[in-house]
């Protein structure tokens, strides 16, 4: 941003508009937008008393009874006119009540006539047992599948572990008198095995 | 009126939904399973009653190799009235075990010449085998024997009628035991066929 030069001389553009605004601030009757601004702020810092003509055309200036009536008449008039109501919510929309915004939507959807139950309550009501029947179908969903992952058991990483079975198949044929001890020492090492692999995967080995 | 209808359709639409989703999970979960509960896994307490069962039966066997029938049969009845783990649980190694350790309890008190105490000893084994294998055909055999044993000791007694009696009894205890072998033979064989545990 330049600088202000003072040493640059003045137009002659910029002497006239000093000397408009001089005139204006010692003559008020000067129409003077410039000029207002400084009454104004002369005003509201050190106000003047009102002379008695001035303050008689203020008092003039008040509305009656009557004037008012007419404009509250005019006022009522206007809000009824469609043209005026559609002017004011395009310039200045203010927020729909509760009546109107149901009785729209009611409108929009139709549920109204059909649901007999109501405008307004009716579509409140069929929203609310929609979103029932989805929690209730979501509710369901989930409790199924936690219900089939605590039947289910074991987790997916889980190493499966020998568990206990018939021993039948370690014998190929019929057990004969005095070898009991033969067919335990055979139950026994097999099985060791077993518990072998089974304490290798508990360690995380296998 | 109408509302109280919704609420109550809404209810019983829930509890429904309820009910199917708990039915679903547990049929799709027990589909995965069989249905069964799982047996007892091979642990530390399995093979503690495994090794505690071998060192009787070779107990046994050293009491035997003595002459002391007696205290090798007390060996096996400690076998088999001991604690065994995982009550409630499958385990058939455990009832396996338990089964062939009646059956030479059995063979023992016959040496004992208590063939009562051997029919007793062949009975809960049984319980223990109720389906055809090897351990059930062994205890039948044994209990044929054990027929054939008491049908002599009847003969013996001038007992003939009951004797008759017994050995035909015998006879059919030894055709059942036949029969269950045979049928454990074969299922054995296509069990093998099929890439079952073998034999070690």
């Amino acid at each position: 941003m330049a600088e202000r030069d003072d040493d640059i001389p003045e137009t002659e553009e910029e002497l006239a508009a000093a000397r408009r605004l001089r005139d204006a601030l010692e003559d008020p009757s000067i129409d003077d937008p410039d000029a207002d601004l400084a009454r104004a702020l002369a005003a509201a810092y050190a106000p003047s008393t009102l002379e008695d003509v001035e303050h008689a055309r203020l008092v003039d200036d008040v509305a009656s009874p009557e004037e008012l009536a007419s404009a509250a008449a005019l006022a009522r008039a206007l809000d009824a006119e469609p043209l005026t109501v559609a002017l004011r919510a395009a310039w200045s929309p203010r927020p729909l009540d509760e009546a109107d915004h149901h009785a729209l939507v009611a409108r929009a959807v139709g549920a109204a006539p059909r649901s007999g139950l109501g405008s307004v309550p009716g579509s409140a009501r069929r929203a609310r047992v929609v979103r029932v029947a989805f929690g209730a179908v979501a509710g369901a969903v989930a409790l199924a599948a936690s219900v089939l992952v605590w039947v289910d058991g074991r987790a997916p990483h889980e190493v499966p572990i020998a568990r206990a079975r018939s021993t039948q198949p370690l014998f190929d044929e019929p057990f004969r008198a005095g070898d009991a001890s033969a067919r335990i020492d055979r139950i026994a090492m097999a099985r060791a095995s077993d518990f072998r692999d089974n304490r290798f995967a508990g360690w995380g080995v296998r | 009126m109408k509302t109280l209808a919704l609420r109550f359709r809404l209810v019983c639409a829930g509890l429904c939904a309820v009910v199917l989703a708990i039915g679903l999970g547990l049929a799709v979960g027990c589909s995965r399973d069989g249905g069964d509960e799982p047996s007892a896994p091979i642990d530390t307490a399995l093979m503690a009653f495994l090794s505690q069962a071998r060192a009787l039966h070779h107990q046994a066997d050293l009491e035997e190799q003595n002459g002391n029938v007696e205290a090798a049969a007390a060996a096996m009845e400690k076998l088999v009235g001991g604690p065994r783990p995982h009550p409630g649980r499958p385990a058939p190694e455990i009832d396996e075990v338990v089964a062939d350790a009646y059956a030479r309890l059995a063979e023992l008190e016959l040496k004992r010449g208590r063939v009562e105490a051997a029919s007793r000893a062949t009975d809960r084994g049984l319980e223990h085998a109720p389906t055809a294998t090897y351990f059930r055909g062994h205890l039948v055999e044994v209990q044929g024997i054990v027929a054939e044993t008491n049908a002599a000791t009847l003969a013996d007694a001038g007992r003939s009628d009951e004797a008759a009696r017994e050995r035909e009894h015998a006879i059919r205890l030894l055709e059942e035991a036949v029969k269950i072998q045979e049928d454990v033979i074969r299922r054995s064989l296509e069990g093998r066929d099929a890439g079952k545990e073998a034999p070690r």
